[in-house]
């Protein structure tokens, strides 16, 4: 009786084994368009300007971006992921997802999303409204990059050119990790400026991305002569024959102008590469934009926040003004700092304790001697701390913005909410005085250990030179 | 003294591992995002308050360790205080667990429905659930604590995995200050919240079906502790991960953990994983509740079996489940009734029943001394 109840009972479940092979959240693969960088721009009358690209793996075929179009694209330059960016205007984001439909049609999904950029106006005004809609999507990640473009984001998404990467995921994710090479740029994901925007003490900043110029002129310039059959690639000299056509050529090559190097993003003297360039730091009180640092300025900013990783510093030589020293810095320690949080103004004090090796010396100096090691690092110690000194004045002072995390470390200060809250750091930030103290010690001196020095002959002139 | 109903034998090990999973259930859905609401950054000193107060009845459990002969709740109950009182405790734990298994349901399906199955109906996923649990508390006690045993380790190590995952996201001054909202809110609140600690009550239920008697303390002692480092260490990295002013707006605090491991390029996106850790341990939480509510029931009213309970049981679940109107509605109710007046249940109960053994047991002693002295 047990078991014939038991088969009995079984039937119907096997059979609601056939409702089950489905179910209602299926999607297939091939029915979903996937965006993978989304850029926001202040609109008129309270709306936003959302572009978006989509990956088309189809057309990343071969080559590279910047070399023009994709295997699936006969030539075409479809831009990073295969595609070229949509802009649409909406209110919300929910709404410009609905209108990018309109023209795409696969159903859109933020699973892939990797990076968001947002325009400078907008930032401007705030990024609350856009980040708490972002938040609330299943699809979307926290640990997504933020960045934010000087100008428009959809200007800086449709120029962006990489050297290497095809898709938007690989270049947002080299962005950060070469920032942690160069230290011009500051790493920032969603989680980051989430949780610097909602702790007590801290305020977010995102790298900045920005058209160079000189680099897009460059690249278009080549663009128009590969197209009139002029041939070659980019930045090099036509193939021509005839002398006076080659040096014409010459005098059309783009000129680097600047007699020094830049740090400000879009200003870097460059010629050829990605036409966006990645430097510098845009620094947000809340959820505006109230300042932008260069890339000089950067590094120390990371410096102050102890998340200097290794960065290869060009200093003026201690030993001759017109010659440069380079040092690789490392951080040896996260940055010890005190507070005298009950005098008027308050005072913080920082303690930087880094170490590096030398890596390059125009002046020649012989850094075995222990005498010259102490001036040396006596100038680096000068040299960071001036630049440290002026973006304290201008952020934290000037517009009470603390990237730098001082005051989240001062939370340690108190016992409870009440006497955080009670604090007020906001205000304190405007009179705050801030002492860093740099210290570097200088470890090693590269493969050479003292300077090679030049034979004692005469030299004679070269030949050419006497001639001409 | 045997039960009158037979509800299978179970190992210490076994009872440890299902008491410490269903206890330790919520830790999964909303109880991080609660517990960051009242102690701020200072949370995750809460649990460890109740901790220590739910080792200080099983303390007392230990002392009445002796006095019991296979027996549970009930018998203990109706040995010591009579049939009035044993009818009054088994109403309201039968109504606690009731509670607690829908308000579970419907927790569990709103987090499967808002992070993975988002456009399939509720009922889709609860009908399954609830399918499932009754299978599971049909099979009995002891093939919940078996299997309870079985997936343990499996869970621990997701757990710990998760937790190590987080190593490049924690940024320990979150947690300051230290004190948070100070030291009275924090004791208040961890007063409270052992209500979040059912297990000494479900230990009393269920001891009488514990293979060895010894081992009740045993069992109660390390679930107790087990069940405390998991919410202490939870809310920790939470809390470090995300501030507590970040914390206390998320609905699943530990999902969000899980979508945010990011170990170099390729180690991403495994919330996925974590969807079966916490399904597992709700499952394990909802299948106790409604095995001992039917059990309950069927030995308040003398019935020789639970069985044919355990179906009804589950449609008055399902049907409670749905009573509020929303998933922040179901938060609602889950904190102005389980985290307020739960510790009634999980701390009152227990303390009752085992006060009354301790009176038992102290007449007996006189009566032993006046016979001998007479």
């Amino acid at each position: 009786m047990k078991r014939k109840c038991t088969a009995l009972l079984s039937i119907p479940l096997m059979l609601a084994l056939f409702c089950m092979t489905g179910c209602y959240d299926r999607i297939e693969l091939e029915d979903q368009a996937f965006i993978v960088a989304m850029g926001f721009d202040k609109g008129p009358n309270h709306t936003i300007d959302v572009t978006v690209r989509l990956a088309v793996p189809s057309k990343l075929g071969g080559g590279a971006p910047g070399a023009g179009g994709g295997g699936g694209g006969g030539g075409e330059d479809l831009g990073l992921s295969g595609s070229k960016p949509i802009t649409v205007r909406a209110h919300t984001i929910t709404e410009a997802m609905n209108l990018v439909n309109t023209g795409v049609e696969r159903r859109v999904s933020l699973v892939e999303c990797k990076l968001i950029v947002f325009g400078q106006d907008l930032a401007r005004d705030g990024v609350h409204d856009v980040l708490s809609g972002l938040s609330r999507f299943r699809e979307f990640r926290q640990t997504t990059y933020l960045q934010l473009a000087k100008g428009k984001a959809s200007e800086v998404m449709s120029t962006e050119k990489p050297v290497y990467e095809q898709t938007d995921v690989r270049f947002a994710e080299d962005v950060a990790l070469i920032g942690r090479q160069t230290g011009f740029v500051p790493r920032s994901t969603i989680h980051d400026f989430l949780n610097n925007l909602a702790a007590a003490g801290e305020d977010p900043f995102v790298p900045i991305l920005a058209v160079n110029k000189k680099v897009k002129q460059a690249a278009d310039q080549d663009k128009a002569k590969d197209k009139g059959g002029g041939g070659g690639g980019q930045g090099s000299p036509s193939a021509g024959g005839m002398s006076n056509e080659k040096s014409s050529a010459q005098e059309n090559q783009p000129k680097l102008l600047a007699a020094n190097p830049k740090y400000d993003a879009g200003q870097v003297v460059r010629l050829g590469g990605n036409p966006v360039e990645f430097i510098g730091t845009a620094i947000f009180r809340g959820d505006r934009l109230v300042a932008t640092l260069d890339g000089v300025q950067t590094r120390m900013l990371l410096a102050l926040r102890g998340e200097l990783e290794r960065i290869q510093l060009e200093i003026t030589s201690p030993f001759d003004k017109t010659k440069y020293t380079g040092v690789e810095i490392t951080r040896i320690a996260r940055p010890k700092i005190s507070y005298e949080l009950n005098r008027n103004p308050i005072r913080i004090h920082v303690h930087l304790d880094m170490e590096g090796n030398l890596y390059g010396d125009q002046a020649g100096t012989d850094y075995t001697n222990p005498a010259n090691v102490r001036v040396l690092e006596q100038q680096v110690n000068t040299s960071m701390q001036s630049v440290q000194d002026k973006i304290i004045s201008d952020v934290l002072n000037g517009c009470q913005a603390d990237p730098f995390g001082l005051f989240r470390r001062a939370r340690s200060q108190f016992a409870t909410n009440a006497e955080l809250e009670n604090f007020s750091w906001r205000q304190k930030c405007k009179t705050a005085v801030v002492d860093v103290t740099n210290d570097f010690k200088m470890r090693r001196t590269g493969l050479i250990l003292s300077p090679i020095q030049e034979s004692n002959e005469d030299l004679q002139e070269p030949e050419i030179n006497k001639t001409s | 003294m045997s039960l009158p109903i037979r509800a299978g034998h179970i190992g210490k090990l076994e009872c440890t591992s299902l008491l410490s999973i269903a206890g330790a259930a919520n830790v999964f859905l909303s109880y991080p995002q609660q517990l960051v609401k009242y102690g701020s950054q200072a949370s995750w000193m809460i649990p460890l308050f109740s901790t220590v107060i739910m080792l200080l009845i099983v303390f007392i459990l230990r002392i009445v360790q002796p006095v019991l002969k296979n027996e549970d709740l009930l018998s203990i109950s109706h040995r010591a205080a009579g049939k009035l009182i044993t009818a009054v405790i088994s109403s309201l734990a039968i109504v606690y667990f009731l509670l607690i298994t829908s308000d579970e349901l419907r927790q569990v399906s709103e987090t499967v429905l808002t992070t993975m199955l988002t456009r399939s109906p509720i009922s889709f996923v609860a009908i399954p659930l609830v399918m499932l649990i009754c299978y599971f508390a049909h099979s009995g006690l002891e093939a919940i604590s078996r299997t309870s045993w079985l997936v343990a380790p499996v869970l621990a190590i997701l757990l710990v995995l998760l937790l190590i995952g987080m190593y490049n996201w924690v940024n320990v001054d979150y947690l300051q200050p230290w004190m948070g909202p100070g030291w009275s809110p924090l004791f208040i609140r961890g007063l409270l919240f052992t209500s979040a600690f059912p297990n000494v009550l479900v230990l009393i239920i269920c001891a009488g079906s514990m293979r060895d008697q010894s081992h009740i303390a045993f069992a109660g002692l390390w679930s107790t502790v087990i069940i405390g480092v998991v919410y202490v260490v939870v809310e920790l990295v939470c809390l470090t991960v995300f501030p507590a002013q970040l914390s206390v707006h998320l609905s699943f605090p530990v999902y969000q953990l899980a979508r945010i491991i990011n170990v170099g390029r390729f180690m991403e996106r495994m919330d996925a994983i974590y969807i079966f850790l916490w399904v597992a341990c709700a499952v394990t939480k909802m299948a106790v509740g409604l095995w001992a509510s039917s059990y309950l029931t069927a030995r308040m009213f003398g019935m020789p079996v639970y069985r044919p309970l355990i179906f009804s049981t589950a449609i008055v679940i399902y049907a409670i489940a749905f009573i509020p109107r929303s998933y922040p509605e179901t938060l609602i109710w889950d904190a102005t009734i389980f985290q307020r007046y739960g510790i009634v249940f999980t701390v009152g109960l227990p303390l009752l029943v085992l006060f009354f053994v301790l009176l038992k047991r102290g007449g007996k002693r006189r009566e032993k001394k006046m016979h001998r002295t007479t």
